[in-house]
């Protein structure tokens, strides 16, 4: 469906209205965020139209069909917006995850680092593993030691991550000293 | 006073207006003829940025322009001094009841912008203009309508308390010799 085939109809106290241009994505802003809207969004966001996508990019309430239409417009600006949806991230496989972070900032990666365990859709060797593979990973592999439980993380990456993380603990008592 | 019914459907899917899209509604409905019925019965609901939207249209009502002029809601009588057509719509004595109000920023619009009201004394409304406190008002009346005021009332403002009026003023006065 393309942006001109959504139907506008707009009419204060019998009066027809035909809103000037832009008027459709800035209306999509105030659409109340909430699961009763994510049939709507879907239609909206099936338009492929940026505006639109940038808009419901960040409404928390929309389900995977539209998160993969998103992710299939590859559009910076889009994704980075979804980026920023912290709720609707946590939905994405590794694929997503990929498309997500091969267009968004570094500090993507970081984020998803940080709270890995909530990715729940993805496996979290693989995941942890993509998040370790990429060049200047430092940052990523301190928020993956200290955004969550080792425990939680399986043991092969834990061996990945021995020398940083005995690194981390040195830094953390050399600072305990320090005070 | 008319309730305002709202019907907005995207694909025929009804979108329940709250008060925040219907200021973005006001924000892309045409400022044109056909629309006046609109703004006029917004004026009756309770949603000040919707109010305040209204009064930069041009096409309003003479009933409307009365009923936001009474409004005391912070910005609307500003919005109603930045809109061109207005001004020249507005009467001496509303302009009056506006400069009355004591605001500098209502004061210092229409310093500014003098030429515009057609229907009132504007020689008169200079010379009121040039006794306000705020040198703000009085400089940007003599940087912007100089010329509607008299010898007297210049050489008064030659005396002011703010160097930036004298010095104005005293220029004036000089290239009128």
């Amino acid at each position: 469906m393309k942006k001109n085939d959504i139907k506008i109809k707009l009419n204060i106290n019998g009066i027809e209205i035909n809103p000037e241009d832009g008027f459709l994505a800035s209306v999509v802003q105030n659409i109340e965020d909430d699961k009763k809207n994510r049939k709507l969004f879907n239609m909206l966001a099936s338009s492929m139209d940026a505006d639109l996508l940038t808009t419901i990019a960040y409404k928390r309430s929309i389900g995977k069909k539209t998160i993969e239409i998103i992710l299939a417009s590859k559009n910076r600006y889009v994704l980075t917006e979804l980026a920023g949806n912290k709720k609707a991230i946590k939905k994405l496989d590794l694929n997503g995850i990929k498309i997500l972070t091969e267009y968004c900032n570094h500090w993507v990666f970081e984020y998803i680092a940080k709270h890995i365990t909530k990715f729940k859709q993805c496996n979290l060797e693989e995941l942890a593993n993509y998040l370790i593979e990429q060049e200047n990973n430092e940052n990523i592999k301190y928020a993956l030691i200290t955004g969550c439980n080792l425990q939680y993380l399986p043991k092969r990456i834990i061996h990945k991550l021995k020398k940083d993380i005995l690194l981390i603990k040195k830094i953390k008592k050399d600072l305990g000293k320090l005070k | 006073m008319k309730a305002l019914n709202i019907i907005f459907t995207l694909n025929d899917k009804k979108i329940e207006v709250h008060h925040k899209m219907l200021t973005t509604i006001l924000d892309y409905t045409p400022d044109i003829k056909e629309n006046k019925q609109i703004f006029e019965d917004i004026l009756s609901i309770n949603n000040w940025r919707a109010i305040s939207t209204i009064a930069h249209y041009d096409n309003l009502s003479n009933k409307a322009v009365k009923k936001l002029l009474k409004s005391d809601r912070h910005g609307i009588h500003t919005n109603l001094l930045r809109n061109k057509t207005i001004r020249q719509r507005l009467t001496h004595k509303q302009i009056i009841n506006i400069i009355n109000l004591n605001n500098p920023i209502h004061c210092e619009e229409i310093a500014s912008n003098l030429s515009d009201f057609k229907k009132a004394n504007k020689k008169k409304l200079a010379k009121i203009l040039s006794q306000h406190t705020d040198p703000y008002v009085k400089y940007k009346l003599l940087l912007c309508n100089h010329k509607k005021l008299s010898i007297k009332v210049l050489k008064r403002l030659c005396k002011d308390e703010d160097p930036a009026v004298v010095s104005e003023a005293c220029r004036y006065i000089n290239l009128r010799k």
